[in-house]
């Protein structure tokens, strides 16, 4: 007498179960990986150019670091096949906030509207899982930063929302 | 150094955020109550996980879930003795996690030490006080951990001296000896 039947996952077949798939289906954004990546890239050129008129200007042009941390932060790549478009916005943005005075970080994250801020808390975290890619120090000074303008809500938003950066 | 205030901070402000919790009965079995990060069976109770890091030696993994919430500590260990003393000390506190009730028995993969803090926890215990205690924990571990390799270092030292004396004195006496024959 075989009790095989015991070990047969009964909700695979429950046609109204409501799986992990179509959790995260829900949230795609649509795009395919090749679109996300050139989108992307594209992000990452025009943060660049911003970039370099602020190293050649330094003094006048800063208004260039703001306009590139605002660029930097369009267009999440949200999805779950967009791992290297997620990469590259990541390494962009942080390339940027890497740039900024420490007395500057509260001026400029007081201009950002709530979606950004979270976009930008989720850009932290996805910094921090790498610290070999990434400066530690630097994302953590932003982290606290954002912490006290945002508050500890912007941490819940960024866990319990299933479009993920990292 | 300077980024352990921002790193302590972090995970203070990460904590805080993820210890919002609430029962929840399982969904999976009749009159279960389990945490679910533990279980991971639910997925749409599971929170994403964070990882704070100040370098790449030192790291918290924060699992938050709907009533339950896993906090993996790695410890920052910079040669085989330390790596061997937190082990120990880690073990010592694992092997009596009944009586730390938020420690977890064995550490998550990858990390040197887990906790688990789940919703009775948070019912009976201070949310704050939690906090404190975890964040106390990791600054202490270090400073006990530095304490332990400074003693073994000690120790190891007065007995290798007290050995070599032995032997410097049964070498005097044997070479007096053969001068005899």
């Amino acid at each position: 007498m075989s009790d095989n039947w015991r070990t047969i996952d009964i909700d695979q077949y429950d046609e109204d179960a409501y799986t992990e798939d179509e959790i995260l289906a829900e949230f795609e954004s649509g795009i395919s990986p090749q679109e996300a990546d050139s989108t992307a890239q594209t992000r990452s050129t025009d943060v660049r150019n911003f970039l370099t008129k602020f190293f050649i200007y330094i003094y006048i042009y800063r208004g260039d670091l703001n306009n590139a941390l605002l660029r930097a932060l369009e267009d999440p790549p949200y999805g779950r096949q967009l791992a290297q478009a997620k990469q590259t916005s990541t390494q962009t943005l942080l390339e940027v906030l890497n740039l900024f005075r420490a007395d500057d970080i509260t001026n400029i994250i007081s201009t950002l509207s709530i979606d950004q801020k979270d976009l930008l808390m989720k850009y932290l975290y996805a910094g921090l899982a790498k610290p070999e890619l990434y400066n530690s120090g630097v994302v953590l000074t932003w982290h606290e930063k954002l912490v006290d303008a945002a508050g500890t809500g912007c941490i819940v938003r960024v866990m319990s929302d299933k479009r993920t950066i990292f | 150094s300077n980024t352990l205030r921002p790193y302590l901070t972090a995970v203070r402000s990460t904590l805080t955020a993820a210890l919002c919790l609430d029962n929840f009965s399982s969904e999976i079995a009749e009159r279960h109550n389990t945490p679910e990060v533990e279980s991971g069976k639910s997925k749409e109770v599971l929170m994403n996980p964070l990882t704070i890091s100040r370098n790449e030696n030192e790291k918290v993994l924060i699992e938050p879930s709907v009533n339950s919430v896993r906090v993996s500590i790695k410890v920052k260990q910079a040669d085989d003795l330390e790596r061997i003393l937190c082990h120990k000390f880690a073990r010592f506190l694992m092997m009596r996690a009944e009586s730390f009730v938020i420690l977890r028995r064995k550490p998550v993969e990858g990390y040197d030490i887990s906790f688990l803090i789940t919703n009775t926890h948070t019912e009976q215990m201070y949310k704050h006080k939690l906090v404190d205690f975890i964040v106390h924990f990791m600054e202490e571990v270090d400073k006990e951990i530095s304490e332990m390799k400074l003693s073994v270092n000690t120790r190891a030292r007065t007995v290798a001296e007290s050995y070599l004396a032995q032997v410097k004195i049964f070498l005097i006496i044997s070479s007096e000896l053969h001068k005899f024959h």
